[in-house]
């Protein structure tokens, strides 16, 4: 009885042991996206100042390097934009996606609101969140606000610096 | 705990019941090593499942992606390699215990009477196991699979009647593609490793129903488990150890990452197929590339056996010779009747044995007629013509291979920093390394040589090897006359020049002639940066490059432009703003009569994308070059007519895509990064 016994744990420890060897190796196979962090971008040129209307927001493309597991794509469109010229001739930049669940956002004029068309998020056209609406709001926080800025070398191109933000968060918080 | 919660999921499953059947299966004659082999291939197979869900994982079938996503899973996922490498090795490993598989059990002959089911069932787990090994070997769509899986299912096409049908359901089409790959990667996951497991499930019940064949005087009884258990789990792991020494050992190509420089303990064990751990790997398929294609080990007797019916007669050997000795096996049981059983059983153990032996015999001269001969040059004088081509065949195919394998790891290497959308393939064919050459003699070696790369018996322009470099510059100031430089050409006005500048300096004496030389040097060191607006920042740079400008602006600046400046000599040549750099030789390529190149005295035809979608402008502008060229003619001047001939030799234009161009550009100044982007850029073809 005690050889039985014995092959019984022999058995069980063979088989943690090969459990082991191909589990880890298995695991890191299986979670390896952690190794794949969001790219950390900087300024790209989106629109020209005086292409823009005063007050009215206008979407515009933002086109950078993108990196999608093997594939290298040199200029591509990375995301779009919202760009509102102030008065002051300030540029407020806010991402297309939604806080709430990422859907993409757009432009109402005859209520001169954001809503997103998915869930009827709504935002002013400040970004914030629009209050007293008559069903309530979804979106958990005002639009996302992008980085934007003159080009150093020529102001009269707006660069914008493009970000993801995690959905469903009380405030902007980045996805990495 | 264990055991209450244990009683209660027995209660309601009766789970011991069906593990207490499984498990406590009688073995008569008691557990013995020799009947390992089957649990052997079931853990394998096991190991084959676990592994390859994890590759589904990550893996991408299509024509543009499948090897990319392979890359990709082999050098920058973590233990991709580890993976698909036991994947890999595993497939051979079943190959290898089938084999031992069916040898034991001939020869306890447990294939025949009550047992003839089970044989049949395990000969078609046989050629369901070759048919994985076949389809998986396809999935990398590297060159290596391409092209030997075209061998299998160009005999596919070739049986009567309804080859060519079942070809174009198998291959998805006329050629390989897209298709291909979906319909392989669907038979290698799912249908093919289904019918494994029925089968295996089929094989174990119908197993059980006889048991093990004991020897007829082995005495006592043993219990699967664990007896049985011990030993198969015993030997299982040792092969699976085997496998991972061949993994860990490995057969794949080295790359050096741009990205990791300081490679840590996990980084360097969890990324080891960048020092060649795991699988190989092969340059992206290229149905533009001619590869030296062999099976996969296992298939190389059946290559060889190719090799003995020529014509007509290839079909016995592609499918009547394999598909007679499986026939064969089939048959093997019916032998075991009555009084035949002794005779069955003797038959079977030959036949297998032989079977095994003849494999093996062919797969040896598979090999060997492909190794490198090592004969001296004497030896080989010797031989027979027919030896000698068998030889010549053998070095041309070691050539080959390694050719092939340079360009595997040149593809690897370039994938390392990105691959283009349009697929790998582009990885190779835009790679000015590698099309450099080729392009430089097919476009420009007519009349430029580049050093060794593309020699020429009689150039008429100047070699560019290292062309715009301080030392190509250099050369061209102290021997203008060489044939390296203008000899061959029409540009006396430079060597005339300098000529004139080193008469005068010897007859003002040394200090003179050192001056022009300093100054010689100073201008090549200046334009070798391919100067344009800015002066570099860095002190020593700013030195060298505010003489160099200094010196340009004494001797060259009326002949020769720069930033807009100068130029204004009769004899004026090009402009050297940028001069040697990529925009500089661009309009070279492009446009070399324009007045900022040599105008009237160029004899280079304009390469130009003539027949792409902006060809009528490309057109438009030559043209101008040319009329302006032509104004400069006065109709009084009696030379007219030559001059005007010269104009049309100076203004010629020739056809070359606008991806070549940047190739060639590239190759000459050694900047060997891939060129992305679809070029041309059109639509479908009109209708």
């Amino acid at each position: 009885m005690q050889r039985r016994s014995f092959l019984k744990w022999a058995i069980n420890g063979l088989g943690v042991l090969w459990g082991a060897i191909l589990g880890v190796p298995a695991l890191a196979f299986l979670t390896d996206a952690r190794n794949r962090l969001a790219p950390n971008r900087g300024f790209k040129t989106v629109a020209r100042l005086h292409d823009l209307p005063q007050g009215t927001p206008v979407q515009v493309v933002i086109r950078d390097v993108r990196n999608d597991a093997w594939t290298l794509h040199p200029n591509d469109v990375i995301g779009r934009v919202w760009l509102i010229r102030r008065p002051n001739d300030e540029v407020d930049a806010f991402t297309t996606i939604c806080p709430h669940l990422g859907c993409s956002i757009n432009y109402d004029k005859a209520a001169a609101l954001f809503i997103c068309p998915c869930h009827g998020g709504s935002f002013e056209l400040n970004g914030h969140l629009k209050a007293n609406t008559a069903a309530k709001n979804p979106a958990p926080r005002g639009m996302d606000r992008l980085e934007c800025r003159r080009d150093p070398t020529n102001p009269d191109f707006l660069q914008v610096k493009y970000q993801n933000f995690r959905q469903g968060e009380t405030s902007p918080i980045l996805k990495n | 705990m264990f055991a209450k919660l244990s009683d209660w999921l027995d209660h309601r499953t009766g789970f011991r019941k069906v593990r207490d059947a499984l498990l406590l299966e009688h073995i008569p004659g008691g557990a013995k090593w020799r009947y390992v082999w089957g649990s052997c291939l079931a853990f394998v197979f096991a190991v084959q499942l676990i592994t390859g869900v994890l590759l589904m994982t990550s893996y991408s079938p299509g024509d543009s992606t499948a090897w990319s996503s392979v890359y990709f899973i082999q050098y920058e996922m973590d233990f991709g390699w580890c993976i698909r490498g036991l994947h890999h090795f595993g497939s051979q490993t079943m190959v290898v215990l089938l084999g031992l598989h069916m040898l034991q059990v001939v020869i306890a002959g447990a294939h025949l009477p009550p047992r003839e089911i089970n044989w049949w069932l395990g000969l078609l787990l046989l050629a369901a196991v070759l048919g994985l090994s076949l389809t998986g070997y396809l999935l990398p769509w590297d060159q290596k699979g391409y092209w030997a899986t075209q061998v299998a299912t160009n005999i596919a096409g070739s049986l009567p009647l309804v080859g060519p049908a079942v070809q174009k359901i198998i291959v998805g089409g006329p050629v390989y593609g897209h298709h291909t790959l979906t319909r392989f990667f669907t038979l290698h996951v799912a249908i093919l490793p289904a019918l494994v497991i029925a089968l295996i499930m089929a094989h174990v019940a119908v197993f059980r129903r006889h048991g093990v064949t004991a020897p007829k005087n082995a005495a006592g009884e043993g219990l699967f488990w664990p007896d049985q258990a011990f030993r198969d789990l015993l030997v299982s792991l040792i092969i699976f150890g085997v496998m991972l020494g061949l993994v860990i050992y490995g057969h794949g190509h080295k790359i050096t990452s741009a990205a990791a420089t300081e490679r840590g303990f996990y980084e360097r064990v969890a990324h080891a197929g960048k020092d060649g751990r795991g699988a190989n790997l092969d340059a992206p398929a290229d149905p533009s590339r001619p590869y030296p294609a062999r099976p996969e080990w296992y298939f190389l007797f059946l290559f060889q056996l190719l090799k003995y019916f020529e014509g007509d007669q290839e079909i016995v050997g592609t499918v009547i010779v394999p598909s007679g000795v499986f026939g064969l096996l089939f048959l093997l049981p019916l032998l075991g009747y009555g009084r035949m059983r002794p005779f069955g059983h003797i038959v079977g153990v030959t036949v297998v044995v032989a079977l095994l032996l003849g494999v093996g015999f062919l797969t040896y001269l598979a090999l060997d007629a492909d190794r490198e001969p090592t004969l001296s040059s004497e030896e080989i004088e010797k031989l027979d013509d027919k030896q000698k081509q068998l030889v010549e065949k053998a070095r041309l195919f070691q050539t080959e291979l390694r050719d092939a394998a340079d360009l595997a790891r040149r593809a690897i290497q370039l994938a390392d920093e990105g691959i283009p959308t349009d697929g790998a393939v582009y990885l190779l064919r835009r790679d000015p390394l590698t099309q450099g050459p080729r392009l430089f003699r097919q476009h420009c070696g007519t009349c430029h040589t580049h050093g060794t790369d593309s020699s020429n018996e009689n150039p008429t322009a100047s070699d560019l090897e290292d062309f715009g470099t301080q030392k190509w510059i250099l050369g061209l100031l102290n021997e203008p006359d060489s044939p390296r430089y203008f000899a061959k050409t029409n540009l006396k006005a430079m060597s005339n020049w300098i000529k004139l500048r080193r008469e005068s300096a010897r007859k003002k004496g040394a200090t003179e002639e050192k001056k022009l030389a300093d100054d010689f040097e100073k201008i090549a060191v200046w334009l070798g940066e391919h100067p344009r607006d800015e002066a570099p920042t860095n002190d020593d740079k700013k030195l060298a490059w505010e003489a160099g400008s200094k010196a340009f602006a004494n001797r060259c600046n009326e002949c020769h432009s720069f930033n807009g400046t100068g130029g204004t000599s009769t004899t004026r040549g090009p402009d050297f703003t940028g001069y040697g750099d990529a925009d500089w030789i661009r309009m070279m390529i492009m446009s070399p009569a324009c007045n900022l190149r040599y105008g009237a005295k160029n004899k280079m035809p304009a390469f130009r994308d003539l027949e792409g979608i902006s060809g009528n402008l490309e057109a438009h502008e030559l043209n101008q070059t040319k009329i302006i060229l032509l104004r400069d003619i006065s109709d009084d001047d009696p030379t007219a007519e030559t001059k005007r001939k010269t104009v049309d030799e100076a203004t010629r234009a020739t056809a070359l895509t606008e991806v070549d161009r940047e190739l060639i550009i590239r190759w000459l100044l050694k900047d060997y990064r891939v060129i992305f982007g679809g070029e041309p850029i059109s639509g479908p073809p009109k209708g």
